[in-house]
């Protein structure tokens, strides 16, 4: 049942893919990505994996959908054309066939590095997924051990890294607000038709 | 689940050249950024294969 489940989860995933490629608008693309984030965490669920599960959810779902949407709905996207890329644009064969040659070798990759590691390595054995799933908790105590003990120093540098990051961004931001509020009333004497008026 | 690792590692090739098609292909900057995101969510699906 779990591999029927599997199966189902993984197409919902492509099919959502392929939506978030194929929407015309950037909204439906972002629902569709939504989609895509869900069928993943099941799958992640599935395969014994519940911490990444959660934060999947969490982060992804939680966080960037919502940034996404919040952009989307601020600036109004529907329609608009502002924010769209001058070169290259449409469906050529050279794109196509450099996404298909990406996709098929990295799928050959995978399956020749699996098959050609050891033998019967890749093929986890079902006790070891579902100990792991029995012992979710252990996981997820291991994962705080490593990362508040081992790696704390570059936990919070990371944090800090994030601080510096945020506000950087505010002070980029405010500083181009005020040179565009500077710069507003004299653009708006510059136009041709008020020249003639002024001088 | 008894699901090989190698059917895993399908989907997430399946799912970056997706993305990597997205990213070529579609010239709205938010299908982009979100072709970008399905690229990355395919590389934690990589590593999710590579950790069973």
């Amino acid at each position: 049942l779990a591999e029927i489940l599997f199966y189902l989860l993984a197409l919902g995933a492509v099919g959502c893919g392929v939506g978030v490629v194929a929407a015309r608008m950037p909204l439906f693309s972002v629902l569709f990505l939504l989609g895509s984030f869900f069928c993943l965490s099941g799958i992640y669920l599935l395969a014994g994996f519940q911490f990444l599960a959660a934060t999947q959810l969490l982060v992804y779902a939680g966080a960037i959908m919502v940034l996404f949407l919040f952009v989307i709905m601020l600036l109004n996207l529907g329609e608009a054309s502002e924010l769209r890329r001058h070169a290259g644009q449409g469906l050529t064969r050279g794109r196509l066939a450099i996404a298909g040659v990406t996709a098929v070798a990295m799928v050959l990759v995978g399956v020749v590095s699996a098959g050609w590691g050891e033998p019967h390595a890749a093929a986890p054995t079902g006790e070891v997924a579902t100990s792991r799933a029995a012992h979710g908790i252990d996981q997820l105590d291991a994962i705080a051990d490593v990362l508040f003990g081992r790696y704390m120093l570059p936990f919070e540098a990371a944090s800090i890294l994030l601080l510096a990051t945020m506000i950087a961004v505010i002070a980029l931001a405010k500083r181009q607000r005020d040179e565009g509020a500077s710069h507003e009333p004299r653009e708006s004497t510059g136009w041709p038709w008020k020249k003639g008026v002024e001088q | 689940v008894s699901v090989p690792t190698e059917h895993l590692y399908v989907l997430a090739a399946i799912l970056f050249g997706t993305g990597v098609l997205g990213f070529l292909i579609r010239s709205n900057v938010i299908i982009v950024l979100a072709s970008i995101e399905l690229m990355l969510n395919a590389a934690n699906l990589t590593f999710v294969g590579a950790s069973r």
